[in-house]
Order: structure tokens, then C-alpha cells, then sequence
């Protein structure tokens, strides 16, 4: 099932809109990320989707056809919450059947019918034997598991979690990501999650959205958006990120009062841009006269497994720039607070300023 | 102090042994002075002809008469206040709309006006001289002094009992184990006998218990309206004491000892059910 999304807008009264004429497409079969940080409208869009959120303007498509004014119960989607959700007053079973016994009669499978089905999505999630529980004697994982089977039993044509790993604690969210990955492939839903996770994000999907103030910013593959972002917001969401305020000269960028350029081969306009630039993209460099390069101080060093942080300060500029040196550059123990370094940018994205 | 006669039980917080033997004292004093004793007073009194008198009092027909008109002022109050409570509470907790705040307000009004004042409103309303007195006259229908007077003053003051006590609860609860319930394809009452109704049920069961016993017990406002009509509409309490003023104390007594086991009874139950709300239901635990 694809899943158009059309200029769709979103006000909450008296906030800034939620949702600012968004479009997006998720293709059939597609395991899509929406990545943003809180307050960006992923969860609301999400929502949208789903019919739990009516829309000020804009439509919803499901392949082709306008759903925006089919109810919640019509989409026919399985929608994971983020706390699950799960109805505390019955079993495990009882919730996974819930879909399905809440069918009219006429569309209602038997009660051994509905029995077998909530076995066989549980054994799909791995949690046979847990029948009887009530969600209160499971762990977090479990329960979000269990969320994911009782919204697979009504088979939904699309598949919606909300942060679907938040409420878990590391160890558990790193497994049940790769498992999730594995049942996507091996059910081929449609499926959008929602995500503040850059790192859940790009191992998890087959394409990410970025998500800002109510808008895309950029969808792409996960190397797509990690290597070539469109935009200042999206390289400084992937990851940790340096900023430095340059004038471009002639392909060339200078910082404040230096001579030599921090980059070249740049090829945008002259004027004053944003030069960003990822800590383990710069690099200790020999401190010699040609070519590109930045002196300064190293403030403060620290040791970090398989690296060294340094923050360093460079003239002319209020932010510390942050490096990270693998520990396999033998010229790190050389590096001390208080000493003078000279660095190089292996890597670097221009945007305006 | 000296370290060692610390006793090591006490815990860093509490009070020196003679404070809290002090304060512990005044409020055991004070709950016998003002509660115990005036209950065993009721029995005390109650019994003091003999169980034969006692039946005898509860057995008279007039007794018997208030009995049964406040069973049915409460069988019917109380269905009603019910599912009054459960759609306020639930239009309340689970959507937002314009006036909400004073509807909240609305629903205390009971709590905060005297009985009294609510019987008279209805007198008012209803009375020979009052705003619909007249044309219900013409009509004949019987509001004051009568069945439907009483039962409509009970309905006002047991009004906000089952409501305060959902709204707190299913505000807490929030909107997501109907938003899933929905989401799965269950209808509006579907979700709301499946999902909304188990989880609230055991509120629900203390505000009913609390409006029952108001209910039941209720004199002001019900006084003003009744009309004191031996017999016919007279409840329990109104019976008490009419008994009273007629200087029929064992009597008196022994009826009033009616409501007094009806209080305990409502006591016990209360007591099961608050645990039950406290930490009973596994699942208000959460995760």
C-alpha cells in the first residue's frame, strides 16, 4: 500500500502550526522513518495518517484513493503507541484477539478461529507461552511486542509505530530494531515509524524524512541524507556537527581575520556561508603554509573508548570547535591542554548563513 | 542529646516519644469523643427496650413505608446519577470543548449549596406559587410533597458524586487504550464497554457506593420537599425524626440504627474498594 501524504496542515489553537503543508510519499512495502526532534509534528503527521488526527487542510492517499475522510476504523491500519496501550483488564491473548472480536458478526471469525490467530502472532513475535499474562507482568519489551502483534492481527495494509523503541532501555532497543527489521522484511507491510533517534533512524530504514517545524526538509536514502543533507538542520540532526561562519572567495573559505582558507573547492557564490564539518572530520594536520587549515589551542582533551575528544579554541571564533581523533592517529598523545594544534577538514558541507 | 539514647528504631524524622504519645492521644480521644461514642450511643439507645422492641419500631408500618420509599428514591437516583456521572466524566477527561471549565463547576454546585437551598429551589420551581407550580396544576401532576419532589431533590444533592470521583481517574488514564481500540476497528460502544468501562470500574464502584449512602441518608434537602406525609412520603431519615419529636426515643433509635448499619456497611465496602483503587489492579502500577 502507498501512502501519499498531500500539503497536509495542522494547527493545535493558539500554538504555531503543528503541520505546515507537508507532503510526503511512502512507497508500497517501503520501512519508512520519520526522524525529528520533539515538537516537529512527526507524531501529529503520524497520527493524521492513522485518522486519529483530523487535518485543517490537505488529503491523505492510500494507493491513489482519497482516505482523508474514511474514520480511524476504516483505514485499516495498525497503529503501535509509544506506551503501548495495551488494555490492562485482559491477557495477552485477549488483547491480540481484541481486533479482531471487535469485528461485527458477520465479518467475526470464530472464537477458536480468533484463539489460533493471537497464537500465531505470537509466535511471529516470539512471546508463545505468554498467553495468559496480563500486560502488567511484562517486561517492557515484551509489552511493546505484543502491541506490534495485536496490531498486526487485524491485517492492517499499513503498519504505524510511535517511537516504537522509546519507553526501552538500550540493550532491549538494539535487539528488538534488528528484529524489527527482520519482520518488516518477512511481512512486507508498509511501515512508518517515528523516531528522535538519528542512529534508530538510518540503521532501521529503507528511507528517512526529516521532519522540522511541520515540514520535510529531506527524504532520502539512509546514506543519502547521512552524506549529502540538504540543508544546515539536517547535517546538524545526523550527528554531532561544528559550525564555522566563513566568507567564500573565489571557490575558497576564510574565517575572520585568517589568512588561509579552512576550505577550497567550494563551489557556491561568493558571500558569507556556513562552513559544518563533523568532529571526526578534522583532523591534526603539520602545521605548514599551503593548502587549507586552522590554528589554535587545545582546551580540554578526554579520553573516550577507541578516541580522544578535544575541544579547541580558534581565534576569531566564540564556539569551541570539537574534534575526534581515533586513537589509531599516534599523534593524539602529543595533543595537551593548553598547547597550540593545527587541524585540517577531511570533509565538510557548506550552507548558507 | 546523647547519641546512645537515641532508641535506634525511631526513624530521623519522627517526633520525640512524648510528642507523639501527646498527638497520638488527642486524636484517639477525639475519635472516641465524636465518633465511637455517639455510635454506640445509637445502638445503646436503639436496644435498650430489647431486640423485641427494637423489631417492633422497625416493623411499624410507617417504618416499614419509609423503608421502602427510600429504597425506591435511591433505586431510582442513584441508575440515574450513574449514567449521568459516566458521560460527564467521560465527555470531561477524554475531549476538549469550549465551556468545560464550567461544567466542572456546574457538577460541584450540589457540594457547595446547603441542602436546604436545594429543597427550596425545587419548592420554588415547583410549588403552588412558584415558576411551573401552577401549570403543572392544571395538568395534575404531582412534583412537591410528593414521590417525584423527593426523588428529584435526592438526584440534585447526590449529583457529583459518581463524576468527581471518574474525572480524576480517567483524565489519568488518557485517550490512547481507546485511540488502540479504535485503531483495531472496534466501534465507539464496542471500545467503550471493552476497554473504557473495565478500566474505570472499580471508580465507578466507589462513587455508587458514596452516592447510595447519600442517597439513602440524605435529610435537607429532602425534608423541604417531602411534606412529612406519614406513610406515604416520608423516608428513613424524615422518619427518624418525626419519631424524635414525638418523644418516641427507642423508637427513634432503632430506625436510626438502620442508617448506622447502612454507614458501616458503606465504611467496609469503601474500605475494599480504596484498596483495590490504590494498588489492587496491577496495571495502575504501569509501566
Amino acid at each position: 500500500m502507498e501512502i501519499q501524504v498531500h500539503d497536509i496542515r495542522k494547527g493545535f489553537d493558539g500554538h504555531a502550526a503543528a503541520l505546515n503543508g507537508l507532503s510526503l510519499t511512502v512507497a508500497s512495502g517501503e520501512l519508512m522513518a520519520l526522524l525529528g526532534p520533539s515538537g516537529s509534528g512527526k507524531t501529529t503527521l503520524l497520527r493524521v495518517i492513522a485518522g486519529l488526527e483530523v487535518p485543517d487542510g490537505g488529503r491523505i492517499l492510500f494507493d491513489g484513493a482519497d482516505a482523508s475522510h474514511r474514520s480511524v476504523q476504516d483505514r485499516n491500519v495498525g497503529f503501535v503507541f509509544q506506551h503501548y496501550a495495551l488494555f490492562r483488564h485482559m491477557t495477552v491473548a485477549q488483547n491480540v484477539g481484541f481486533g479482531l472480536s471487535a469485528r461485527p458478526r458477520s465479518r467475526r471469525p470464530s472464537r477458536r478461529e480468533i484463539r489460533r490467530r493471537a497464537e500465531e502472532l505470537l509466535a511471529l513475535v516470539q512471546l508463545q507461552g505468554l498467553e495468559h499474562r496480563y500486560p502488567a507482568q511484562l517486561s517492557g519489551g515484551q509489552r511493546q511486542r505484543v502491541a506490534l502483534a495485536r496490531a498486526l492481527a487485524v491485517e492492517p495494509t499499513v503498519l504505524l509505530l510511535d517511537e516504537p523503541f522509546g519507553a526501552l532501555d538500550a540493550k532491549v532497543r538494539k535487539d528488538l530494531r534488528r528484529w524489527l527489521r527482520d519482520l518488516h522484511d518477512r511481512t512486507g507491510h508498509t511501515t512508518v515509524f517515528v523516531t528522535h533517534d538519528q542512529e534508530e533512524a538510518l540503521e532501521l530504514s529503507d528511507r528517512v524524512a526529516i521532519i522540522n517545524a511541520g515540514r520535510v526538509e529531506q527524504v532520502g536514502s539512509p546514506p543519502e541524507v547521512y552524506l549529502r543533507p540538504a540543508s544546515a538542520f539536517v547535517f546538524g540532526f545526523m550527528g554531532a556537527s561544528n559550525g564555522l561562519p566563513v566568507e567564500v572567495r573565489g571557490g575558497a573559505a576564510f574565517l575572520n581575520g585568517c589568512p588561509r582558507p579552512v576550505a577550497d573547492g567550494i563551489r557556491v557564490a561568493d558571500g558569507p556561508h556556513m562552513v559544518y564539518a563533523r568532529p571526526h572530520d578534522v583532523v591534526l594536520a603539520p602545521d605548514d603554509e599551503t593548502g587549507t587549515g586552522l590554528r589554535g589551542i587545545a582546551e580540554a582533551v578526554r579520553v573516550a573508548p577507541g578516541l580522544v575528544r578535544v575541544d579547541m579554541a580558534v581565534p576569531g571564533l566564540d564556539k569551541r570547535l570539537e574534534l575526534d581523533i581515533p586513537m589509531s592517529d599516534a599523534h593524539w598523545m602529543s595533543v595537551r591542554p593548553g598547547q597550540p594544534i593545527h587541524v585540517r577538514l577531511t570533509h565538510c558541507h557548506v550552507f548558507g548563513p | 542529646m546523647a547519641r546512645g539514647t537515641r532508641d535506634w528504631r525511631r526513624s530521623p524524622v519522627g517526633e520525640p516519644a512524648l510528642a507523639r504519645g501527646v498527638l497520638i492521644g488527642v486524636v484517639l480521644l477525639f475519635l472516641a469523643l465524636f465518633l465511637l461514642l455517639p455510635l454506640v450511643a445509637v445502638f445503646a439507645e436503639a436496644f435498650r427496650l430489647g431486640p423485641a422492641a427494637w423489631i417492633a419500631a422497625v416493623t411499624e408500618p410507617d417504618a416499614l413505608a419509609a423503608l421502602r420509599l427510600t429504597l425506591l428514591v435511591a433505586v431510582i437516583a442513584v441508575p440515574l446519577n450513574l449514567v449521568f456521572g459516566v458521560a460527564a466524566a467521560w465527555a470531561i477527561a477524554k475531549f476538549e470543548f469550549r465551556g468545560k471549565a464550567v461544567l466542572i463547576t456546574l457538577i460541584d454546585l450540589p457540594f457547595s449549596v446547603s441542602p436546604v437551598i436545594s429543597g427550596l429551589v425545587y419548592v420554588l420551581l415547583f410549588g403552588g406559587g412558584g415558576l411551573l407550580g401552577p401549570w403543572l396544576k392544571g395538568h395534575g401532576i404531582e412534583i412537591l410533597f410528593a414521590v417525584p419532589g423527593i426523588v428529584l431533590a435526592t438526584l440534585f444533592v447526590t449529583l457529583p458524586f459518581v463524576a468527581r470521583e471518574l474525572i480524576p481517574l480517567m483524565q489519568d488514564q488518557g485517550t490512547a487504550d481507546e485511540e488502540a481500540a479504535l485503531s483495531l476497528g472496534a466501534s465507539g460502544w464496542h471500545t467503550f464497554r471493552t476497554v473504557t468501562l473495565p478500566n474505570i470500574r472499580w471508580g465507578l464502584l466507589y462513587g455508587v457506593l458514596l452516592c447510595n449512602a447519600r442517597a439513602m441518608g440524605e435529610f435537607g434537602a429532602v425534608s423541604v420537599v417531602s411534606g412529612h406525609i406519614r406513610g406515604l412520603t416520608n423516608t428513613v431519615p424524615l422518619h427518624v425524626e418525626i419519631l424524635y419529636n414525638e418523644y418516641n426515643f427507642p423508637a427513634a433509635f432503632a430506625v436510626a440504627s438502620l442508617l448506622a448499619v447502612l454507614a458501616l456497611v458503606t465504611l467496609v465496602l469503601k474500605t475494599a474498594l480504596e484498596a483495590r483503587l490504590g494498588h489492587g489492579t496491577p496495571s495502575r502500577a504501569g509501566p
